[in-house]
């Protein structure tokens, strides 16, 4: 049985376990790349980071970017996914043509979409100049900043949740349905009290999927925005880029990924929980 | 009948496992040149250039926007790896690298390939460029500058001069902005474009950005009011400014969208390219307002300290790509470092922005030459758009990063 297991763990081992047990090491000592050794410092890491304004800035951009993306997803998926389900033609293509987005290169449609957003000559601002709309400053303004950041997310990682619930919804017990119509329910009263509660563990479970996913968020961001205005879109996984790579600060990107671990655990446990009390079928 | 695995099977996958480096090392010294690189024409022709620069030397190019270029090279030559060769480097980049111990000293290499190369004929300005603590690091492709761009044919409607103070060149572009259509200025705000925007206006408005001591002076009084001007020119800049670098500027000039900006010399053939351009010819060249003092740097080709292939050839490779002949076919795409080619009368009238060009260099001034400006400008660039875009007081903001950059060079051994 070991035997068998062996070659998995090996690549457990090589990719994870590994660099995982360096970044927690790393994130102990004070480590320059461009030069000088590197010096046992404990905590001190994680302490500069917990002191650290533009840390809780950006998470609190990474906590606004993520909800507020998770929950359009949500909402768009799980409405194309219904309206795919209750559709008699095309839904292969449709859903095809949904899908998309989602097997662009990430850094391929973040630059499909940089251009799409950016100012005046970009796709967007040429057509609504055309119908003599005076667009808003999509990518120079702090807040549109964001919005653009959550609509370009959602365009890209919609398609997967809409998918996941239309699989869902395919096996979906319709007798259920049949018995709420003939007790007199309407559409609406047939997606609140039959439909959604019966999906609730895959709802909860795509969410937290996705919620993990989008909390590492980088390349939309980092070719769109670059973390701009100023710091106004900056995530977690941006800092701790900037620290990584630019920077050079070896130990103290290490610690600021620790922490990203922590939080995201932290969140993750919190849906299980949440999903266990619903329900134990989820996982 | 099942294979088993035996002593002597696990044997000779050890060794083969053993042999791999050394084979990966021969294969590494064969292997093409690695070449990386920021992306700009005359980049892009010199890499074209260096393909075929010495025969039987096959040269592999990978060319990116700067911020990306220097993240890479950052990592290869941090781990010392021996796959990258040759690479560029601007000034600051250059200090960065040769303080960290990377780049090979090329005095020797210089001095013995002299005569061969006519390196005498570089003019010393771009090779001091290419210098560091009193050792050629790099071969020089240009010195880059700003260059102050207007629409010539939109001030003569106007009846406007080029401006000889900030509040003239805010002036100017109030008077030009009409949005949607065009906007009155062009500002590039993203990553590393922040300090080459602002230094013009730090350094005549303000008192630049350090002290002789390393202490920062961008936070002072006058630092805060340098921020200020461009906060107000901000105003009549085409939107999104701050995901804004080169390549979108570029497109802002060349497709009519705005009326005046600051201008890489880098840039200005693609304004008279009809392939690229609708502004064939309308756009003129000066110097920034109140005497320029706008950003100059030296862009240069190195060598990795840690390159597998021979060093001597890779020096002949860099020095034939650049001789005489390739930098008068550069000439309309980056200023040329050698005196024949700059120097040269046809080629002052033919490119129409070379005296400009001449003007500038002549009052433009280098960024610090403090190796770990890159990383100081990180900080200093986000606490600016913070200021500009209103996100922070500018006082606050510049204050801030000045605390932050203390920090970080204090870590990095200043201050004692």
């Amino acid at each position: 049985m070991w035997l068998f297991m062996l070659p998995s763990l090996v690549v457990m081992t090589v990719v994870l376990a590994y660099p995982l047990a360096s970044a927690i090491y790393y994130s102990f000592l004070r480590y320059y790349l461009g030069g000088g050794a590197p010096q046992f410092i404990g905590l001190a890491n994680y302490l500069e980071l917990l002191a650290d304004a533009r840390f809780w800035g950006d998470l609190l951009n990474t906590v606004i970017i993520v909800g507020a993306s998770v929950v359009l997803q949500l909402v768009v998926g799980l409405a194309l996914a219904l309206a795919l389900y209750a559709a008699t033609r095309g839904v292969r293509l449709i859903s095809l043509l949904n899908f998309l987005p989602n097997v662009v290169t990430p850094v391929v449609g973040a630059i499909f979409l940089k251009w799409m957003f950016i100012g005046r000559f970009g796709l967007l601002d040429a057509t609504l100049i055309s119908f003599d709309v005076y667009p808003p400053n999509w990518l120079g303004d702090p807040v549109w900043a964001k919005i653009s950041l959550i609509l370009a997310d959602t365009w890209k990682f919609m398609p997967f949740l809409m998918l996941v619930l239309y699989a869902g919804l395919q096996a979906f017990d319709t007798q259920l349905l049949e018995a709420a119509q003939i007790d007199g329910a309407n559409a609406w009263q047939r997606l609140r009290y039959v439909i959604l509660p019966t999906m609730k563990p895959l709802i909860l479970f795509v969410v937290a999927i996705r919620a993990m996913d989008a909390f590492r968020f980088f390349d939309l961001v980092y070719v769109i925005t670059n973390g701009g205005p100023g710091t106004a879109t900056e995530t977690i996984t941006l800092y701790t880029y900037q620290i990584g790579f630019r920077m050079l600060e070896v130990g103290k990107a290490s610690a600021l990924g620790v922490l990203t671990l922590i939080i995201v655990a932290a969140m993750i446990a919190g849906l299980i929980v949440l999903m266990s009390r619903r329900g134990r079928e989820a996982f | 009948m099942p294979h088993a695995v035996t002593r002597r099977h696990l044997l000779a996958a050890s060794a083969a496992a053993l042999a791999a480096p050394a084979v990966r090392t021969a294969h590494a010294a064969d292997a093409a040149v690695q070449l990386i690189s920021h992306r700009y024409p005359g980049l892009e022709y010199y890499a074209e250039k260096l393909k075929s620069s010495l025969p039987g030397v096959a040269v592999d190019t990978r060319l990116m926007q700067a911020p990306d270029a220097i993240q890479l090279q950052r990592l290869a030559l941090s781990s010392g790896s021996a796959q990258l060769d040759i690479l560029w480097a601007n000034s600051i980049t250059l200090a960065s690298y040769a303080k960290s111990g990377w780049l090979e000293p090329l005095d020797d290499l210089w001095a013995k390939h002299k005569d061969e190369f006519n390196l005498g004929d570089y003019n010393q300005g771009s090779v001091a460029g290419c210098s560091y603590d009193g050792h050629i690091y790099g071969m020089p492709l240009t010195t880059n500058t700003m260059l102050y761009a207007y629409r010539s044919d939109l001030y003569d409607e106007k009846g406007l001069k080029p401006a000889t103070t900030w509040d003239d060149y805010i002036a100017n572009a109030k008077a030009l902005n009409s949005p949607p259509r065009r906007y009155g200025v062009v500002l590039a705000l993203k990553s590393d474009m922040v300090n080459n925007e602002m230094h013009s206006a730090m350094n005549t408005v303000g008192d630049g950005w350090f002290d002789k001591d390393w202490r920062p002076t961008f936070n002072d009084d006058r630092g805060i009011k340098a921020v200020d001007t461009i906060k107000r020119l901000a105003q009549y800049s085409v939107p999104g400014f701050t995901a804004v670098h080169n390549d979108e500027h570029t497109v802002n000039m060349s497709q009519d969208i705005a009326a005046q900006g600051q201008q890489w010399a880098t840039r200005c053939a693609t304004m008279d390219n009809p392939d690229k351009s609708r502004v064939v010819g309308k756009i003129k060249w000066t110097v920034m307002p109140e005497g320029g003092k706008q950003v100059m740097i030296s862009d240069t080709y190195c060598i990795s300290r840690f390159t597998g292939k021979d060093k001597d050839m890779l020096f002949r490779l860099l020095a034939s790509a650049l001789r005489e002949e390739n930098q008068r076919g550069a000439a309309a795409l980056m200023t040329p470092p050698r005196n024949a080619v700059l120097g040269d009368p046809a080629l002052q009238e033919k490119y129409r922005w070379y005296p400009a060009v001449s003007q500038c260099l002549a009052v433009a001034k280098p960024l610090p030459a403090l190796p770990e400006f890159s990383e100081a400008s990180e900080i200093i660039n986000k606490r600016i758009v913070q200021a500009i875009v209103g996100q922070m007081e500018t006082k606050a903001a510049l204050d801030a990063a000045a605390t932050e950059v203390q920090a970080m060079l204090a870590q990095r051994g200043y201050y004692k």
